[in-house]
C-alpha cells in the first residue's frame, strides 16, 4: 500500500485531506507538528508528505531540509501546504527543497491531481 | 580738465585755460599735464584688482606727478629753471608765461605719494593715502576759500606771487575726493561708506560743517567790506550764526542717531526674544536636535538629544559631531563622517533623511537607540556654510509598532486562511463527489465550525478596533452574575467537566450583560484549551466588599512569570509547541481584559508552569440599597 504523511497543527485540515483520499487506498499517517512529522516520515518512509508551514515545533520548511538531507527520505516528493502566500514565502519554500506549494485555501480536487501524478494513477 | 586745459593751451585758446569767465588767472599747462597723468593713474589704480601691468602703469604715472611737483618745488626753493612749465610748450609765448603755484607743487607731491600708497593698511586700519590725500586738500581749501573770500594773501600764503588758479583748486578738490572714494573699504572711508551711526555722522555733520563755517565766514567779510557793519559786530554775527547753525545741525544729528540706537536696541530684543523662542522649541521638540558649526562641531543639543545621547549639552559642545553621535549602519559599521548624512546634506546643500531602520545611536554607556536622521545645511543669504542641524528620533517604538502589525497579519492571515481552507475543501468535495449520509454530515459539520470561527476572528477585530478607538459601548447594568456563570457552564461543560464555586446570597454586579458573557466564555474556553480534557475547570465567585471577585481555574500548562506579565498583551502568544499547537490570534485576552476595565473592574493571573492557571476579575457589587428606580 502507498504510504502518505499529512502534517497541520489543525486538526480540521488533516480531516478534509483524509475525506479528499478516502476512496484511494492509502495508509495515511497524521501528525500535527514538525517534529512528529519528521519522526513518523522516518519510520514510516511515506513517498509523498503533505507539509503545513507554521507548526509547532519544527516548521514545515525546516521538516522539508530535513527530509530532503537524509539519504533515507530524500526521495520522498514533499508538498507544501501553506497559510503563507506571499512569493517570498513560495520561494523559501521551493528552496527548502518542496516539489510543490499550494496555498491555503486550495483546492481538494487539485491536490489531488498532484497526488495521482505523484503516484502514477487516477484515482478521481 | 586737464585735457581741456592742454588744449587750450595748444591751441591758444584763452576760454578753455581760464575756464571761469571773468577770471584771469588760467590753469598752467604743467598743471594740466600733471593732471591729466593724475586722473590716468587713478583710474588704472582705481580696481584694486587690477592686472599687474595695469598697476606698475598706475603707480609709475603717480610718481612721475610726484617728481614734477618735486622738481618744481626744487625750483622755487633754488630759483632754479628747470624748464617744468615750458617742457610741454613750444610756444612759450603766451601773455601768461606760467607758473605751477607752490600750493599745487606740494599738492602734486601729496596726492603723487597718497596713490602710490594707495593700498597700503597699517594695522591700526590707517592708511597713510588718506593722510596725505587730506594735506593735499589743504591746499585746494586754501585756494578755494582765499577765492571766494577774495583774500589773495591767503591764496599765496604758501605759493608768494604765483597764484593757484580756481578750477585747478576745484580739480584738485575733486581729485582727492576720488583718491579717497578709489578704496571705500580702507581707512576712514570705510566709516563714511557705512549704514552704521559713524557714517551718519560723518555724512550728515562734515559737508554742513564746513559749508556752514565758509558761509558765515564770507556773510561776515561782505557786511563788513559793503560797510553795513562794523568788525565787532561782524564777528558776533559770524560767531552767533556759526553758533546756531551748528547746534541746528548737530542737534538733529544727534537725534537721528538717537533713533538709530533706539532702532538698534529694538533689533537687539527682536533677536533675544527671537532666540529664546528658539530655545523654547528646541526644548520642546521630543527629537533628538544637534547643531553643529562649519567644521562639524557641536554647538548645542537640546534637552531630548541629551537625554538620547547620554551627552549633556556643556560636554557636548566643541566636540566632534562623531564624538557626540556616532551612528552605525545595520550591520553595526561606524557610519564614518564622510558617509555621515550631514557631510551628505552640506555637498547637496539641501536636506538629507535616512529611510526605514538601518541607522542606530551609540550612546555614551554604549547603547544603541535605533534612529532616523534628518540633516539640514545651515547656510547664510550668500550661500556660504554656517553649519548644520541634525533631528535624530528614536524609531524604536515605530519598530515595534511595525513588528506587531506584521505579526498582525500573519496572524490574522493565518487565522483566516484555515477556516476558509476547511470551508472551501469540504464544500468543493461535497459538490463534486456523491458521498454518504455520515460523510456529508461530517463535511457540513466541519464547514459550519469554520464559519463560526470565522465569525468569531472578524468578531475579535472588530472588537479591538472599537476599543482603541473608544467606539465600544458599554450598557451597565445590575446583572445577575451566579445566572451568568451557570448559563456559560452549561453552554460550555457539555464535553468538559466545569465546577461552580459560589457564594451564597452573591449580589449582582453592574455590568454589561454581553460583555459579562463574552468575559466568561473567554475565560473558560481558555482554560479548556490549555488543559488536559480530562481535567476539570473551576469557576469561582465572591463577595469582596465593594467588589465581586470572579476566578476561573484550571490543571493547565501553566505559564512563567515572564508570560503571566504579557498574557494580556494584544497579539501576544506564548512562544511554546502547547501554545502554538492550539489556534489562536491573541486577541481574546486582550479583548477580555479591556472589557473589565470599561465595566471598572481589574483582572489578573496566577500561573505557575505544569500546575495550572487561575485568571480573576472584579466587577462593582450592585447593593440592593443603592438599586437606583427604573
Amino acid at each position: 500500500m502507498r504510504r502518505l504523511l499529512i502534517a497541520d497543527d489543525e486538526n480540521g485540515i488533516r480531516a478534509l485531506v483524509k475525506m479528499t483520499l478516502a476512496r484511494s487506498e492509502y495508509e495515511i499517517f497524521e501528525a500535527a507538528d514538525g517534529t512528529e512529522a519528521l519522526a513518523l516520515a522516518r519510520q514510516h518512509h511515506p513517498e509523498l508528505v503533505l507539509l503545513d508551514v507554521m507548526m509547532p515545533g519544527l516548521t514545515g520548511f525546516e521538516v522539508c531540509r530535513a527530509l530532503k538531507d537524509d539519504p533515507a527520505t530524500s526521495n520522498a516528493t514533499v508538498v507544501m501546504l501553506s497559510a503563507k502566500a506571499q512569493e517570498a514565502d513560495r520561494e523559501e519554500g521551493m528552496a527548502s527543497g518542496a516539489d510543490d506549494y499550494f496555498t491555503k485555501p486550495f483546492s481538494p480536487i487539485a491536490l489531488l491531481r498532484k497526488i495521482d501524478e505523484v503516484y502514477g494513477r487516477d484515482n478521481t | 580738465m586737464g585735457s581741456l586745459v592742454l588744449i587750450g593751451w595748444l591751441l591758444d585758446i584763452a576760454a578753455l585755460r581760464t575756464f571761469i569767465p571773468g577770471v584771469t588767472n588760467p590753469m598752467v599747462a604743467s598743471t594740466a599735464v600733471c593732471f591729466i597723468l593724475t586722473g590716468v593713474s587713478l583710474w588704472l589704480l582705481a580696481n584694486d584688482e587690477g592686472a599687474d601691468r595695469r598697476r606698475w602703469a598706475g603707480v609709475a604715472s603717480a610718481v612721475t606727478v610726484a617728481l614734477v611737483g618735486l622738481l618744481k618745488l626744487s625750483e622755487y626753493a633754488f630759483g632754479l629753471d628747470l624748464g617744468i612749465d615750458q617742457t610741454l610748450l613750444t610756444k612759450d609765448a603766451g601773455p601768461f608765461p606760467g607758473q605751477m603755484a607752490i600750493p599745487s607743487a606740494i599738492s602734486f607731491v601729496l596726492i603723487g605719494a597718497a596713490l602710490v600708497l594707495l593700498d597700503v593698511e597699517r594695522p591700526s586700519g590707517r592708511a597713510p593715502a588718506e593722510t596725505l590725500t587730506l594735506m593735499a586738500a589743504l591746499f585746494p581749501l586754501l585756494g578755494l576759500v582765499g577765492r571766494l573770500y577774495d583774500v589773495p594773501t591767503l591764496s599765496r600764503l604758501v605759493g608768494g606771487t604765483v597764484v593757484m588758479a580756481l578750477h585747478t583748486a576745484v580739480t584738485f578738490s575733486v581729485v582727492c575726493a576720488g583718491i579717497l572714494a578709489a578704496r571705500p573699504s580702507r581707512g576712514i572711508m570705510r566709516i563714511v561708506g557705512s549704514d552704521g551711526p559713524g557714517g551718519l555722522l560723518l555724512g550728515r555733520l562734515l559737508p554742513s560743517a564746513l559749508g556752514v563755517v565758509v558761509l558765515a565766514g564770507w556773510i561776515r567779510l561782505t557786511g563788513e567790506r559793503s560797510g553795513l557793519y562794523a568788525a565787532e559786530f561782524g564777528v558776533a554775527i559770524f560767531a552767533v550764526f556759526t553758533v546756531v547753525l551748528l547746534t541746528v545741525l548737530i542737534g538733529r544729528t544727534a537725534q537721528s542717531l538717537h533713533r538709530s540706537d533706539l532702532e538698534r536696541r529694538a533689533a537687539e530684543e527682536l533677536l533675544r526674544e527671537s532666540e529664546q523662542r528658539q530655545q523654547a522649541i528646541l526644548a520642546s521638540i521630543a527629537d533628538g536636535v544637534v547643531i553643529t558649526d562649519a567644521d562639524g562641531l557641536v554647538v548645542s543639543v537640546n534637552p531630548a538629544m541629551e537625554k538620547m545621547t547620554g551627552w549633556p549639552e556643556e560636554g557636548a559642545q566643541g566636540r566632534t559631531y562623531e564624538d557626540v553621535c556616532p551612528l552605525v549602519d545595520a550591520r553595526g559599521n561606524l557610519i564614518t563622517p564622510e558617509q555621515g548624512f550631514r557631510a551628505r546634506a552640506i555637498a547637496a546643500r539641501r536636506v538629507m533623511a535616512s529611510r526605514g531602520y538601518n541607522v542606530a545611536l551609540v550612546t555614551r554607556d554604549g547603547r544603541r537607540v535605533p534612529v532616523s536622521i534628518a540633516a539640514a545645511p545651515i547656510l547664510d543669504r550668500e550661500g556660504e556654510l554656517l553649519g548644520g542641524v541634525d533631528v535624530l528620533r528614536n524609531t524604536s517604538h515605530e519598530q515595534e509598532v511595525d513588528e506587531l502589525k506584521s505579526s498582525l497579519i500573519s496572524t490574522v492571515s493565518h487565522e483566516l486562511r484555515t477556516p476558509l481552507t476547511m470551508i472551501q475543501g469540504f464544500s468543493e468535495l461535497l459538490l463534486e463527489r456523491d458521498v454518504d449520509e455520515k460523510t456529508s454530515r461530517e463535511a457540513l459539520r466541519s464547514i459550519n465550525v469554520s464559519a463560526e470561527r470565522l465569525g468569531r476572528l472578524i468578531e475579535d477585530l472588530l472588537s479591538v478596533s472599537r476599543i482603541e478607538s473608544g467606539r465600544m459601548d458599554v450598557r451597565l447594568g445590575p446583572m445577575n452574575l451566579e445566572e451568568a456563570i451557570e448559563d456559560v457552564g452549561a453552554l460550555l461543560g457539555q464535553d468538559r467537566e466545569i465546577r461552580l464555586e459560589m457564594d451564597d446570597e452573591l449580589p449582582k454586579v453592574m455590568a454589561d450583560g454581553e460583555m459579562l458573557i463574552r468575559i466568561l466564555t473567554n475565560l473558560v474556553s481558555n482554560a479548556m484549551k490549555y488543559s488536559p480534557p480530562e481535567t476539570a475547570i473551576a469557576v469561582s465567585a465572591r463577595d469582596i466588599g465593594p467588589n465581586v471577585e470572579v476566578s476561573v481555574t484550571d490543571q493547565g500548562i501553566g505559564m512563567t512569570d515572564a508570560e503571566t506579565r504579557h498574557l494580556f498583551d494584544k497579539f501576544f502568544r506564548a512562544d511554546r509547541p502547547e501554545v502554538q499547537s492550539v489556534s489562536g490570534t491573541g486577541l481574546g485576552l486582550y479583548i477580555t481584559k479591556n472589557l473589565v476595565e470599561m465595566q471598572g473592574g481589574q483582572i489578573w493571573a496566577e500561573s505557575e508552569p505544569g500546575r495550572g492557571t487561575t485568571v480573576r476579575f472584579t466587577l462593582p457589587a450592585q447593593r440592593d440599597s443603592q438599586m437606583v428606580s427604573p
